[in-house]
């Protein structure tokens, strides 16, 4: 396979010192080496009473196909033809052009100084702000100039090493070489993209806005000091220019990242435009006036639901609420379980247990199944609330019991997990895990999994024998998910892990800012799960990348729900969101009085949600 | 155990002395009339069959797929350096682990298929190097631990990178100027691990089309899944840049994807001078007449050939 790279290094014989062109211009070292040219520093030697020094640029000639040769001879001349009709502070002076041989060569202004490429690499720590922003309009100015030519002149390769500082903080543009029109005919496939060019340059599109994306992507790289050209093109979107430095300003941010967009119609429109924008941007950060990024608040009268009844409880519910046969089962950390009508919230019943009670409900053949501190399992029927047996287990409960197949599945602090017979109570098999659960078990077919507060997570048959087992760094309090191909587990240890179900081997991990005590939800193929580094993440689950995620104003600890299309998720700061799931997209929010800590339910057109408030709020969506 | 004490003695002996890929040596020349129906394996092959430990891998019919009871995967490969290039850059390497005992191990294999480029053997050396090194990093640190029925010590997709970060560290000093793409799936059990830095890709071949499973790290797939590129718009966009690839000090950021391998479908890994020279149509229509996955194989290259075979080209087929 026939292959070159776009830095490959092509050393064509170069000019030594002291070689003397022309009789007058004596080379004292190369400046640097470009793809078809090399830039030398020479002396002028007609004046020789003082060291006037200019830059000479020779076309390298070793081209050996003679139409590709003739043509960049022709690009050549017409950089030479161009720079002799500019006239700008920042573009270097022309002083002669010639033929010598098999060379062309093209003699300029020298400017001392360097390009903002090497200053990148012979400094440490982030540029100053405002000095980057000077360079930038001082680009402006030039591209301005430019573009203000008739025909419009586009630079096309705007970059750290075509700008060049002089000792007095000036920015001149160099290198007018148009020989990017050689590249397309190469053969062979290439790594590297050219990293500063927008997408319509790849096909042959350019005009002014094509400059504007150009500066965009070096400014990003110089504040950022991430060399677009070792990243995926077009990639600028997804590297926040404050996440790499907080130092820039948000507003800074916002005109870099305009001039960066794919469509060159929602890009500035020309350099003025730009210039002025940039200007305003640190003006306002002088004044200090700190602009509002916060999103508006859904207006209650646009939410699409209306409260349809409220319940208080005596004291906090850190449960969610759960449907069943037109009755909400809700648990309090008042030691009570309620029972409450769906369609009015009133109550049918409460049953008080001998604490608090921070699990919520199991439902099943006509039974209500709770876990509660006073270490004991009630099971209550459902119409009435009456006690059909209760169990006494090794430690406080904080879990919710799980139904499957005539049998309860819970764990409790004295770090046993036990199965329970359904009808009578009886403990049928109990296994230690040696650390407290407060985890509620998840459950796929004949698969229990479970994760303990050390970080074990264990799988268990419904006959209570281990399946396998895995360690997570810290504790796992959120509920596993559990589904034909992967365990879904979030830990004190702040990662997602993603454990294929039949052996429990990690396939990855994702890392989130703080600890994940939100329950995983799989739904089509993307898991969602919130952290307390307050946000919500949808992660692909096939590759463990990120969707998107949606910054809430608080930790985000609470389950999810999917529901057709949304996700809805209770945040600390009181609020239920409910998010696009495509996009992650705040559609609207319910504020509550206290944290949300639990998933809500829904059924038959209505939302029930439980906050720290001790309320449980029903909406009924429209 | 003794299989690998071998592959290493070997990995060790050649590891500067010669730029063939260790395990898969090229495959006989398509021209030659391909023997699918060959019930032994012919040692010019190469370690893999020493490694499969069985004739049955490259040899059973296509579907309808027998049920088989024993444990292990069914798979052919072939590569050729086409009718153009001068030499074969591409490499292949193949892990297979057999086993049938008293107690139970999950089937794994590891299969392989890099692009190299660059000039100066530095394509060649690149894809070499770093089927190699790759599959020697995984066998430490699954393949091992496996025997010894460990899980792994670290996620799978973090391992998989890894192995790439290696990979890629000893290209860059090793081989300066060379580059290679590599697309590689780990198969455990019914499920198939998915790495790949480049253009070479991975793909299911179900009986009515192709699931491209990969996304080339290109500049116009780039384009196309930012935009939605259209076909028209696309034509402008030069093919044959890429974004990342070993040897290459962009920053390393591997494709990863986990499929459950089903049963009625191949696994197809192979490098663009298969997938830029035949059609979907004959994929499907060369996969599905072919007697085995070898078979296919042959037969695949050697109709990318026969559609001008421009390039070097490498295909490797896996079921279960």
């Amino acid at each position: 396979m026939e292959t070159q790279r776009l830095d490959s290094q092509q050393t064509p014989t170069l000019l030594k010192e002291n070689d003397v062109l022309q009789g007058r211009y004596r080379i004292e070292r190369v400046l640097g080496t470009g793809g078809m040219s090399t830039v030398y520093l020479a002396l002028d030697l007609r004046f020789s009473p003082v060291r006037r020094l200019c830059a000479i640029k020779e076309m390298i000639s070793h081209i050996p196909d003679p139409q590709m040769r003739a043509l960049a001879r022709q690009s050549f001349e017409r950089e030479a033809a161009l720079l002799a009709t500019l006239s700008h502070p920042s573009i270097p002076k022309i002083y002669d052009y010639f033929v010598e041989g098999e060379r062309s060569y093209l003699v300029m202004e020298y400017i001392p100084g360097q390009d903002l490429e090497t200053l990148l690499r012979c400094t440490d720590g982030m540029l100053p702000v405002e000095e980057v922003v000077n360079w930038a309009v001082q680009i402006c100015d030039v591209l301005h100039h430019l573009h203000s030519q008739q025909p419009p002149i586009i630079f096309r390769d705007l970059k750290p090493s075509n700008i060049i500082l002089d000792p007095h903080g000036r920015i001149f543009l160099v290198d007018f070489g148009i020989a990017k029109v050689f590249q397309a005919g190469q053969r062979g496939t290439m790594i590297g993209t050219e990293g500063y060019s927008p997408p319509e340059q790849y096909r042959g599109i350019v005009d002014p806005r094509t400059d504007l994306y150009a500066l965009g992507a070096t400014l990003h790289h110089l504040l950022t000091r991430q060399d677009p050209r070792l990243e995926p093109p077009f990639s600028f979107h997804e590297r926040p220019i404050r996440r790499a430095n907080p130092t820039v300003p948000e507003p800074l941010v916002q005109v870099i990242m305009r001039a960066l967009e794919y469509d060159p119609e929602r890009r500035f429109q020309s350099a003025l435009e730009m210039k002025q924008a940039l200007l305003a941007a640190m003006g306002k950060r002088m004044l200090n006036v700190s602009v509002s990024m916060t999103q508006p608040d859904v207006l209650p009268g646009s939410a699409p639901y209306r409260a349809k009844w409220v319940f208080t409880c005596e004291d906090e519910i850190r449960s969610r609420p759960v449907v069943a046969d037109g009755i909400v089962f809700v648990t309090s950390y008042d030691h009570n379980v309620y029972a409450l009508s769906a369609k009015d919230g009133k109550l049918l019943w409460k049953f008080a247990t001998g604490g608090g009670i921070g699990g919520a409900v199991a439902v099943a053949q006509n039974r209500v199944v709770v876990g509660s501190m006073d270490h004991r399992v009630y099971a209550l029927r459902v119409e009435s609330g009456e006690l059909l047996w209760t169990r006494e287990l090794g430690g406080p409960i904080y879990t919710t019991p799980r139904i499957a197949s005539g049998m309860v599945f819970l764990g409790a602090d004295d770090g046993m997990f036990y199965g329970l017979d359904l009808s009578s109570g009886r403990i049928v098999w109990k296994i230690s895990f040696g650390a407290p659960i407060r985890s509620s078990a998840g459950l796929h077919k004949e698969t229990i999994v479970v994760g303990c507060e050390d970080g074990g997570v264990y799988a268990l048959d419904f006959q209570g024998r281990l399946r396998w087992q895995f360690a997570a760094r810290r504790g796992v309090t959120a509920s596993p998910w559990v589904d034909e191909e992967l365990a879904v587990i979030g830990s004190w240890d702040w990662h997602v892990y993603a454990l294929d179900s039949r052996t429990g081997w990690a396939i990855w991990r994702f890392r989130t800012g703080k600890p994940v005590l939100s329950s995983p939800v799989v739904s089509d193929g993307v898991i969602y799960v919130g952290s307390a580094d307050g946000f919500l993440y949808a992660l692909n689950a096939r590759t463990g990348n990120p969707i998107w995620r949606f910054q809430a104003d608080g930790q985000v600890n609470a389950p999810p729900l999917v529901l057709e299309g949304r996700v809805l998720v209770g945040v600390t700061d009181g609020r239920l969101c409910a998010l696009d799931a495509r996009n992650g997209k705040l559609l609207w929010s319910f504020q509550t009085g206290g944290s949300i800590v639990s998933a809500p339910d829904w059924r038959d057109g209505v939302l029930y949600v439980t906050s720290m408030d001790c309320h449980v709020y029903a909406l009924s969506m429209e | 155990m003794k299989w690998l004490k071998r592959l290493f003695r070997r990995t060790e002996a050649e590891k500067n002395a010669s730029s063939v890929p260790v395990v898969a040596q090229p495959a006989p020349p398509a021209s030659e009339p391909a023997a699918p129906t060959s019930p032994s394996p012919s040692t010019e092959r190469g370690l893999v069959k020493i490694e499969a430990g069985t004739s049955q891998g490259a040899t059973m019919p296509l579907p309808p797929i027998p049920v088989q009871l024993s444990a292990g995967l069914r798979f052919g490969w072939a590569t050729d350096p086409g009718l153009v290039r001068p030499s074969n850059e591409d490499a292949i390497l193949i892990l297979d682990i057999v086993y049938q005992g008293s107690r139970e191990l999950v089937p794994v294999g590891l299969f392989l298929v890099a692009d190299g480029m660059g000039g100066h053997q530095g394509g060649e050396q690149a894809s070499d190097l770093a089927v190699r090194e790759i599959a020697r990093y995984l066998t430490t640190h699954l393949l091992i631990p496996h025997l010894a029925h460990r899980g792994p010590e670290h996620p799978i997709k973090e391992v998989l990178e890894k192995s790439l970060q290696a990979a890629n560290a000893q290209i860059l000093q090793a081989v300066p100027g060379g580059g290679t793409t590599v697309v590689g799936a780990l198969v455990m059990g019914d499920s198939a691990h998915l790495i790949h830095v480049g253009d070479s890709r991975a793909y299911l071949v179900w009986p009515d089309r192709l699931e491209q499973l990969t996304e080339d790290h290109s500049l116009v797939q780039r384009m196309i899944s930012l935009k939605g590129l259209s076909e028209e718009d696309a034509a402008g966009v030069p093919r044959n840049v890429l974004y990342q690839a070993l040897g290459y000090p962009s920053r390393l950021n591997p494709g990863y994807r986990r499929v459950s391998l089903p049963r009625d479908a191949w696994l197809m890994l192979c490098t663009d001078g298969l997938w830029g020279e035949l059609s979907e149509a004959q994929i499907l229509r060369i996969v599905w007449e072919s007697n085995s996955p070898q078979e296919a194989c042959q037969r695949l290259v050697q109709e990318a050939k026969a559609a001008g075979g421009h390039d070097n080209i490498s295909v490797i087929m896996v079921g279960r």
